[in-house]
C-alpha cells in the first residue's frame, strides 16, 4: 500500500472518478480531452482550450468548473475589457470617505476566460501575470488569489480582425493547451438526440468537494517516477534542444510541467508509477505550445508528436 | 629550446630526449671516437640550433665524414660498429629534421632498435631490466606528448599497459617458434651459397696436411661455416657427430702430418673402399645408421668431411682406406653429396706389420716424460683395453682444463708441459698427448682432425658445421675390434663452477638421459660450455654480482636464468610435447602460437570491450524478450511504451497473451517502479526465467 | 549514414611493425631470449592498443544541436554533443577536420563546436560528422561517422548600400491602427504611415514625429521590394535586401518581401525574418 493508494486516497479517487464520469456524460466522446483537462488541474496548472466556435469548449470548461465544486467565475474577454474589469479596482466610498477595493472576477478558484484572444494585450498580460504569480498587484498593493486558483481559457484559433493572439513567449503560462476536435459519429449522434447541453448543465451538481480535490492534487504528486521514466522525459527534452528543428528547446520548467501532468495522468489511470506511456499521453499538449518550428508552420500538436516519433523509449 | 617551434610540451620533449639517451648510451663505448662525435653531432645540433637552414648540408657533411671514418677504420663496411653508427646517424638526422608530433613518435619507435642492440651489452637481470625500462619509457613518450597529459599519469598509463600485456607476452614467449640464429645459418638452410656467409678477409684456412699445435684453437675462433647437412629424420645428438677430415699418422714432436702420397689420387683410389659390402664387412661394430645430405663450401682440398663412419656412395666421391669421404678432385666449388654413416663403429681393414709399426712410431727426443708414462701403463696393464681405461681415469681425475687460448709454447716437450704441469691447453694438446701415451703404451694410434657437432638449426633437420666446431680426436687400433675412437675430451670433466651451472641448465636434461646409454655422449656438456664461454656476451666480468644481503635477488636471477634466458627450442619442444602436441616442428608451433594469439586476442577483446554497467541485466532481459517476440513480428517499437506494447499484443498474441502479459508486466514493474535492490535482483532472475519460458513457447 | 568503423594503420604503426620485424631478426640472430621478450612485449602492447582503440570508439553517441543560421562570410558553428553512457572514458576524439582533440568522461556529455567558414549563400548539404581517434598509442587510426550534420541554410551576406526603403502596405497597416487610445509620440522612421505623422509636433519643434497607439505591435508594416534596389548589381541587391530585412526585424516592424518569383506577406518576428532570409538565400544564381 503506497501513499497514492492509502484508504483516504481511495475515497478521493472514487470521488474523482465520479466527477470524471459526470463530465464525460456531458462532453461526449472527448474522453482524452477531459482526462487531460483533469490532469492539468490536478497538476495545478492552467488550461488553454482552443478550437473553432461550437466545438464544446465552453461546455467542457463549465462542466469542469461545476463538477469540481469550485467557486468559479466566467469572464467573456472582449477588446474593451480593461485590466481593472478583471482584477478589480479601488472605488471611493462616499459613506466611509475612503477607497475600497472591489475584487474583480479573478478572485475565484476557477476562472473561465472565454475567448481570451479577443482582449487587448494589456488585459491579457494582466491575466497572465496573475496566473503566474497567483496574486494580483494593484495600486502598490499585493493581493493573493485564492488557493486553488485555476484558469481555463478558451480561444479561437482563427486570427480574426480585432483579435490579439497570445504572445508566444507567454503561452507557457498554460500548462496544457488542447484542441477539442470534431466529435466522433456516435458522440455527435448522441448529442443530436439527447438533451440540450445547456439544460443539462443547469442540473449539474458538484461531484467532488474542494478538499477532496486538494487531496487528489497532493496524491497525484506521490506517483513514483523511476529513472527509466525520467530518462525518457530527459531524452524528449534533449531532442527538442538538440534536433535543430525548433527555435528554442524545451525549458526545464516545461519538463517539470510534463512530469506533473504525466503523474496526474498516471494517477487518474490508477497507476502507482509513471510509465513512458503516461508521458506520451500528455507530452504533445504540454510541450507543443512551447515549441516553435524553425522552418515551416507550427502546429502545437504536431510539434509534440514530432518529438515523440523521433525519440526512442530508453530500455 | 626547440619545442617553441611546434608546441610540443616540454615534459614530453624531455621524455623523448631521455629515451634517446637511454637507447644510445650503451652503444657508444663500442664505437670509435670519431664515430661517436659524428653520431652525437646531430643530437647536439638539434638541442640548440633553432634554424633549419643548414640541415641538408649538415646531413651531407655528416654522411661524408661517416663514410670516411668507416673507410679509414679497420673494421670494414659490414662490421657491427659500422652498422650501429650508421643507424645512430640516421636517427640523429631524423631528430634534427623532426618537426611534428608524428615525426617525434616515429623517432621514438625507431629508437627501439638501438634499445634492442644496447640490451646486448648487459646480461641476465640487468638486460631484462634495461629492456623493460626501455618499453616503459617508450610508452611514456607515446602517451605523454598528447596535450594535457601529465608525466605522472603517462607513467601510470604506461605501467598499466605493460602489466596488462604480460599474460600475452608470456604466451607468445612460450609458443612462438623459437628459431635460433645466427641468421646466416637460416640463409644456408634456405639454400644460399655458404661462400656468401664467409667474410673473405677473415677467411680461415681449414685443416691442412700438417696439424700444428694451436691450429685448432685458432680455427675455433672463427664462425665461418664449413658445411651444412640435412638429416633424414631426427638429428642425432650433436656430440655424436664426427665430421672426418685429414687422418694424421706421423708425429714429429711438434706437429702431426699426413702420410706420404696423401693427395695422390691414383694411390688413394687404389686403396679406397669400392664395394659397400667391403665397408660393412670391415666393421665389427656398427650402430646408429643415419642418412644425410651435405653441402660443403670450397676449401681447395679433397676432404668432404663425411660423418663417421661413412657407408654410402655418392657421385664424384669415394671412401678412402682411412674412412674419409674424399672428392675425386679438390673442392673448388661448393659441392653437394649424399651419405650414410654409422655413428658408432669399430673395425677396419686388417693392418700389415709395417702399418702397425708406423702407427706406433714416436719421435725419440720429445715428450720423454709422457712416453715413459705410457710405457709404464704397459707394464701395469697387460690388456690394451685396460691401458685405455687407466688413461681415461687419469684424465678424468687429473683436473685438466681445455681452453680456447692454450698458453703452451710449441716445443718438443710441449705435451709434457701440458700433461704434467700446466694441465690446461687446447684440444689438440689433449688429443696429441693421448695419442703419444697410447703409442708409448704399444697401442697403434692415429690422430683424426675434423669437426665435432655443429649447430642444429632449431625446429629443422639442418646442422651447420663451422670452423668453431673444429676438433681432433684419436683412433686406436685394438687387435680384436679394429679402429676405435678414443674421445679424450669426454674424459676430461668440465671445470667445477661451470658444471654447477649446467646442472641447472634445462638444456642439459635430455642429454643426461642419453648419457646413461653411452658414455661418449656425456661429452656434450663440456663442448657446450666451451662454446658458450666463447661468446662475448657471457663475459664474467660484466655479470652483475648481487650483493650478499639480497638473496631474493639471487633467487630471482636464478629463476630468470632458468625460465627466460635458457628457454630454447629443446625446452620449447619438450613443453609442447608434454602438452600433447604430437609432432613439434616450426609449423605446428607457429599454428599453436597463432591459435593461442587469436584466443588471447579474443580474450583481451572481451575483457576490454565487455565492461557492462549494472542496469544492463534488465536490458539484456528486455533485448532477449524483444528478440524472442520478433520472430512473430511482435517486437516492441522504438518509441513505444511497454504498456502500449502490451496493449498492441492483446489482439495479436491470442492464447499466448497471458504469458506475454506476465512477462511484460514484470518488466514494466522492474523498469519503472522503484524497488529495493535485493528484491530487484530476485525479480530480474524471475523475469529471466519467465522470458526463457516464453521464448520457448514461441 | 555510414556507421561503419574504419581502421587503418598509421605511419607510426607501420614503422613499429617494421621495427618489430627487425627486433625479431635481432633476437633470432643472437638467439637472445630477452630480445624475444622485448619484441613480444611490444607486439602485445601493439595488439592491446588495437583493442583499447576499438573500445574507445564504440558506442559514442552524438547529436547535432541546432545551428545558428549565419550570413555568408561568417563562421558557421555546428554544435555537436557527444555523450557516452557505457561508463567508459573516451579519449582524443577528433571530430571532422577539427584540429582539437577532446576527451569524454564516462557517463557525460561534451559539446563540441565545429566552425566552418561559409563562402556563399544557399544551403550547405547535410553530411556525416566523423570522429577519429588514434588513442592510445597512435598506431591505429579509427574513424567512424557519428551523426548527420543537418542541411544548413546560409543567409546572404549583409552589406546594404542603400537606405531602407519600405513601401507601405495598406491592409496590414490599417488594422493595427486605431485600436486604442494614443500612447505617445516617437521619432519618424522611413516607411511610417504618413497619416500618423503628428503635424502639430512638426510645427512646434520641427521634428517629424508619429503618433503611437496602445495595443499596437511594433511599427507599421511595409514591403521590401526587389525593384527598389535596381541600381545595384545582382548579388549586391540580395545583400541589400538582406540588410533591410535585418533592419526591419531589429525595429520590430511588420514587413513583407517581394523578390522575383516570390512574395512573402507582411508579418513580424523571428519566423518572418527566417522566411525572408531563406527566400533571399535561395534565390537562383545569376546566369550570365
Amino acid at each position: 500500500m503506497t501513499a497514492a493508494f492509502s484508504p483516504v486516497n481511495l475515497q478521493v479517487r472514487e470521488e474523482l472518478q465520479a466527477a470524471y464520469q459526470q463530465i464525460n456524460q456531458l462532453v461526449l466522446g472527448k474522453d482524452h480531452q477531459v482526462k487531460l483537462a483533469l490532469s492539468g488541474l490536478l497538476a495545478g496548472g492552467h488550461i488553454l482550450l482552443e478550437d473553432l466556435p461550437g466545438m464544446g469548449k465552453t461546455v467542457l470548461s463549465h462542466a469542469l468548473a461545476i463538477t469540481l465544486g469550485m467557486n468559479y467565475k466566467r469572464v467573456q474577454f472582449t477588446n474593451d475589457l480593461l485590466p481593472a474589469d478583471l482584477l478589480g479596482a479601488s472605488i471611493y466610498e462616499r459613506e466611509s470617505g475612503a477607497f475600497r477595493f472591489i475584487q474583480g472576477p479573478i478572485f475565484c478558484e476557477l476562472l473561465l476566460a472565454d475567448e481570451i484572444n479577443r482582449a487587448t494585450p494589456k488585459t491579457q498580460s494582466a491575466l497572465l501575470e496573475a496566473m503566474e504569480e497567483k496574486q494580483v498587484s494593484l495600486e502598490g498593493e499585493t493581493r493573493p488569489l485564492p488557493n486553488p486558483f485555476f484558469v481555463i481559457a478558451t480561444q479561437n484559433p482563427i486570427e480574426q480582425l480585432g483579435t490579439s493572439p497570445l504572445p508566444e513567449s507567454q503561452l507557457d503560462r498554460f500548462l496544457i493547451r488542447l484542441q477539442m476536435g470534431y466529435p466522433t459519429k456516435q458522440a455527435e449522434l448522441a448529442l443530436f438526440s439527447g438533451e440540450s447541453r445547456r439544460q443539462m448543465m443547469q442540473s449539474l451538481k458538484p461531484a467532488i468537494s474542494r478538499e477532496a480535490l486538494m487531496a487528489a492534487q497532493h496524491s497525484a504528486t506521490q506517483v513514483k517516477s523511476s529513472d527509466g521514466a525520467l530518462s525518457y522525459l530527459y531524452e524528449l527534452l534533449k531532442f527538442s534542444r538538440d534536433s535543430g528543428l525548433f527555435v528554442n528547446g524545451l525549458s526545464t520548467r516545461a519538463g517539470l510541467g510534463v512530469l506533473h501532468a504525466a503523474k496526474a495522468w498516471a494517477w487518474l489511470s490508477q497507476e502507482e508509477y509513471l510509465l513512458p506511456g503516461h508521458i506520451q499521453s500528455v507530452f504533445p499538449y504540454v510541450a507543443g505550445h512551447r515549441l516553435q518550428l524553425l522552418a515551416g508552420a507550427s502546429d502545437p500538436m504536431s510539434n509534440g508528436q514530432l518529438i515523440l516519433g523521433s525519440v526512442a523509449v530508453p530500455r | 629550446m626547440k619545442q617553441l617551434n611546434f608546441g610540443l610540451k616540454s615534459s614530453s620533449f624531455i621524455g623523448l630526449a631521455a629515451f634517446q639517451v637511454y637507447a644510445l648510451l650503451p652503444l657508444l663505448p663500442s664505437l670509435a671516437w670519431l664515430q661517436i662525435t659524428l653520431v652525437l653531432m646531430p643530437f647536439l645540433l638539434g638541442m640548440w640550433n633553432t634554424s633549419y637552414k643548414y640541415i641538408n648540408s649538415s646531413v651531407l657533411l655528416g654522411l661524408t665524414l661517416w663514410a670516411g671514418s668507416v673507410y679509414l677504420s679497420p673494421s670494414g663496411w659490414f662490421s657491427s660498429e659500422t652498422i650501429i653508427s650508421g643507424l645512430l646517424l640516421v636517427l640523429g638526422f631524423k631528430w634534427l629534421e623532426a618537426k611534428s608530433h608524428r615525426e617525434y613518435q616515429l623517432l621514438a619507435t625507431l629508437s627501439l632498435v638501438p634499445v634492442a642492440l644496447s640490451s646486448l651489452y648487459f646480461t641476465g637481470l640487468m638486460a631484462l631490466l634495461y629492456l623493460v625500462i626501455g618499453v616503459l619509457l617508450y610508452l611514456v613518450v607515446l602517451l605523454g606528448w598528447k596535450a594535457g597529459v601529465r608525466l605522472k599519469s603517462a607513467f601510470y598509463g604506461a605501467t598499466r599497459l605493460l602489466l596488462f600485456s604480460l599474460p600475452m607476452v608470456a604466451l607468445l614467449f612460450v609458443t612462438v617458434p623459437r628459431i635460433q640464429g645466427p641468421l646466416w645459418d637460416l640463409g644456408i638452410v634456405f639454400g644460399l651459397p655458404i661462400e656468401l656467409m664467409i667474410d673473405q678477409e677473415q677467411r680461415q684456412q681449414g685443416l691442412t696436411a700438417k696439424l700444428q699445435a694451436g691450429q685448432i684453437s685458432r680455427l675455433k675462433k672463427s664462425d665461418q661455416p664449413v658445411l651444412v647437412a640435412e638429416f633424414d629424420g631426427v638429428v642425432p645428438y650433436k656430440s655424436k657427430l664426427y665430421w672426418r677430415g685429414p687422418v694424421y699418422e706421423v708425429f714429429d714432436g711438434i706437429s702431426w702430418s699426413l702420410p706420404s702420397g696423401w693427395d695422390n689420387r691414383s694411390q688413394l683410389l687404389r686403396k679406397a673402399f669400392r664395394q659397400k659390402s667391403e665397408l660393412t664387412n670391415a666393421l665389427s661394430v656398427k650402430q646408429e645408421l643415419v642418412s644425410y645430405e651435405a653441402r660443403i663450401s670450397a676449401h681447395g682440398e679433397r676432404f668432404m668431411y663425411g660423418l663417421d663412419f661413412p657407408v654410402g656412395r655418392s657421385a664424384e666421391t669415394f671412401i678412402s682406406s682411412d674412412f674419409q669421404v674424399l672428392g675425386i678432385r679438390p673442392l673448388r666449388h661448393e659441392f653437394n653429396y649424399q651419405q650414410k654413416a654409422y655413428l658408432q663403429y669399430q673395425g677396419g681393414r686388417p693392418l700389415s706389420e709395417k702399418e702397425l709399426a708406423s702407427y706406433l712410431e714416436l719421435p725419440e727426443q720429445s715428450n720423454l716424460q709422457l712416453q715413459a708414462w705410457g710405457r709404464n701403463l704397459t707394464s701395469q696393464w697387460p690388456q690394451a683395453s685396460d691401458r685405455i681405461q687407466a688413461l681415461r681415469v687419469h684424465l678424468a681425475e687429473g683436473g685438466y682444463q681445455i681452453t680456447q687460448t692454450p698458453d703452451i709454447a710449441a716445443s718438443m716437450h710441449s705435451l709434457d708441459e701440458f700433461f704434467f704441469s700446466a694441465k690446461e691447453g687446447g684440444v689438440e694438446h689433449l688429443a696429441s698427448s693421448t695419442a703419444v701415451v697410447l703409442r708409448a703404451a704399444g697401442i697403434p694410434t692415429r690422430l683424426v682432425a675434423g669437426y665435432r657437432g655443429g649447430s642444429l638449426i632449431a625446429l629443422t633437420n639442418f646442422v651447420v658445421v663451422r670452423q668453431a666446431n673444429a676438433h681432433v680426436w684419436v683412433e686406436a687400433w685394438l687387435a680384436d675390434t679394429g679402429w676405435q675412437r678414443i674421445e679424450a675430451l669426454d674424459f676430461v670433466l668440465p671445470p667445477e663452477p661451470e658444471r654447477a651451472k649446467s646442472a641447472t641448465s634445462t638444456a642439459a636434461k635430455p642429454l643426461e638421459k642419453a648419457a646413461k646409454e653411452s658414455p661418449a655422449v656425456a661429452a656434450e656438456k663440456p663442448v657446450e660450455k666451451v662454446k658458450e664461454a666463447s661468446e662475448p656476451k657471457q663475459k664474467k666480468s660484466e655479470k652483475p654480482q648481487p650483493i650478499s644481503g639480497f638473496s631474493w635477488l639471487k633467487t630471482l636471477n636464478q629463476g630468470m636464468e632458468n625460465w627466460i634466458l635458457n628457454y630454447n627450442p629443446e625446452r620449447q619442444v619438450e613443453l609442447m610435447e608434454k602438452s600433447g602436441i604430437r609432432k613439434v616442428d616450426w609449423k605446428s608451433l607457429l599454428a599453436v602460437s597463432v591459435l593461442a594469439l587469436l584466443l588471447v586476442m579474443v580474450f583481451y577483446g572481451v575483457v576490454i570491450n565487455l565492461r557492462r554497467p549494472k542496469r544492463e541485466l534488465l536490458l539484456q532481459a528486455f533485448i532477449r524478450l524483444d528478440k524472442g517476440l520478433k520472430k512473430r513480428e511482435w517486437q516492441c517499437l522504438p518509441g513505444e511504451c511497454p504498456s502500449q506494447w502490451l496493449g498492441r499484443l492483446q489482439p495479436l498474441a491470442g492464447e499466448l497473451y497471458p504469458a506475454c502479459e506476465i512477462v511484460i508486466q514484470q518488466y514494466i514493474q522492474l523498469r519503472y517502479e522503484q524497488m529495493p535492490e535485493a528484491e530487484k535482483q530476485q525479480a530480474i532472475q524471475c523475469l529471466q526465467r519467465d522470458i526463457k519460458r516464453l521464448t520457448g513457447m514461441l | 549514414m555510414n556507421k561503419r568503423l574504419s581502421i587503418r594503420l598509421t605511419l607510426s604503426g607501420v614503422v613499429l611493425v617494421i621495427v618489430l620485424f627487425l627486433i625479431q631478426l635481432l633476437a633470432i640472430n643472437y638467439s637472445n631470449n630477452l630480445l624475444f621478450t622485448f619484441g613480444f612485449m611490444l607486439v602485445s602492447i601493439f595488439l592491446i592498443s588495437f583493442w583499447l582503440g576499438l573500445r574507445n570508439m564504440k558506442a559514442i553517441q552524438a547529436s547535432c544541436q541546432h545551428v545558428e543560421p549565419v550570413h555568408a562570410g561568417q563562421l558557421l558553428k555546428f554544435h555537436l554533443i557527444l555523450s557516452e553512457d557505457k561508463g567508459l572514458g573516451r579519449y582524443q576524439l577528433q571530430v571532422l577536420d577539427d584540429t582539437g582533440q577532446s576527451d569524454l568522461v564516462a557517463h557525460s556529455q561534451q559539446s563540441i563546436e565545429l566552425p566552418q567558414l561559409t563562402q556563399v549563400r544557399g544551403s550547405i548539404e547535410q553530411r556525416d560528422a566523423t570522429v577519429r581517434s588514434d588513442w592510445p598509442l597512435g598506431f591505429f587510426m579509427f574513424k567512424r561517422s557519428l551523426c548527420t550534420l543537418p542541411e544548413v541554410l546560409v543567409y546572404p551576406a549583409t552589406g546594404g548600400r542603400l537606405p531602407l526603403i519600405t513601401m507601405l502596405s495598406d491592409a496590414q497597416a490599417q488594422h493595427q491602427e486605431a485600436v486604442d487610445s494614443l500612447a505617445g509620440l516617437r521619432a519618424y522612421q522611413p516607411g511610417d504611415n504618413m497619416r500618423r505623422i503628428h503635424w502639430r509636433a512638426l510645427a512646434r519643434n520641427e521634428q517629424l514625429q508619429v503618433r503611437q497607439f496602445e495595443g499596437e505591435q511594433g511599427d507599421p508594416s511595409g514591403w521590401l521590394s526587389w525593384d527598389d534596389t535596381s541600381e545595384l548589381p545582382y548579388e549586391a541587391r540580395i545583400s541589400c535586401l538582406t540588410d533591410w530585412v535585418l533592419e526591419c526585424d531589429r525595429q520590430g516592424r511588420i514587413f513583407g518581401l517581394r523578390i522575383p518569383g516570390n512574395e512573402i506577406a507582411p508579418e513580424s518576428g523571428v519566423k518572418q525574418r527566417h522566411r525572408c532570409l531563406s527566400a533571399l538565400a535561395n534565390m537562383p544564381e545569376l546566369v550570365v
